[in-house]
């Protein structure tokens, strides 16, 4: 791991991570996924514009969907407890690199690392900023991707986020 | 509900519901755990008791929980 300091866009796949692994700390995941890549993308409120919902809003849409496929297999309301209780993300040094992100004590899962990779190749083209350009990608994902799932629960229109994250970029 | 009909219930049912419910039960385990461990603590259980009840070393919990609880 190189120890000199990088300018953007290095930092910002590092604080988009942590705000997704502190999710799947909350909710008691073990890795962290693209739907958690999606709550933590939420707390950019320009972001949360584009998708038409808040966090709130994802984090319960998750638990119902917890809720319902409990219930599927037969394992009803009773079984269930508190999300875990997480400290604010804080926001950590701009020096660390992709793969020191990637490498953090609570991995990602093999979907999400694709989507952070990619969309840290992307933006070099695409001119969007690592956030809208992840989230970008994200939405491009089908079902039984979790973030696919997430986003089809929470009736987000995909070609309208996108178009309001073209305006986005057009306005940068 | 006995582990019989869970394990039928489970096996009976759509491969998208069934695996989501397999992550969503290992979501519920740690939350269970994570809730009963701070409980633990607020009790006056040591790292290593809660180690002990957990089959794992005072380390590993402590690593895991100890910056969040006292």
């Amino acid at each position: 791991m190189t120890k000199h300091s990088k300018p953007a866009p290095w930092y910002l796949p590092w604080s988009t991570y942590i705000d997704a692994r502190e999710e799947a700390r909350r909710r008691g995941d073990r890795k962290v996924g693209t739907e958690h890549l999606i709550l933590g993308l939420l707390r950019e409120p320009v972001l949360a514009q584009a998708l038409g919902c808040d966090l709130q809003t994802a984090r319960d849409a998750l638990d119902a969907m917890d809720h319902d496929a409990l219930a599927a297999v037969g394992i009803g309301a009773a079984f269930s407890a508190p999300p875990i209780p997480i400290d604010e993300p804080i926001k950590r040094s701009s020096t660390s690199t992709l793969k020191a992100v990637l490498r953090d004590h609570l991995r990602a899962t093999p979907a999400a690392k694709t989507a952070m990779e990619e969309s840290n190749k992307e933006i070099r083209r695409s001119h969007h900023t690592f956030p809208q350009q992840l989230l970008l990608t994200v939405l491009e994902l089908e079902p039984p991707d979790p973030a696919a799932e997430l986003i089809a629960a929470l009736g987000v229109d995909r070609s309208a986020a996108r178009q309001r994250l073209d305006v986005e970029r057009a306005a940068a | 509900m006995n582990a019989e009909d869970i394990a039928s219930a489970i096996a009976s049912s759509d491969p998208s519901l069934g695996l989501r419910a397999a992550l969503a039960l290992h979501r519920l385990a740690e939350r269970v755990e994570a809730d009963h461990v701070a409980r633990a603590r607020q009790q006056g259980w040591s790292w290593q008791q809660i180690g002990d009840a957990l089959g794992v070393t005072r380390q590993s919990v402590h690593a895991k929980y100890g910056k969040r609880l006292p």
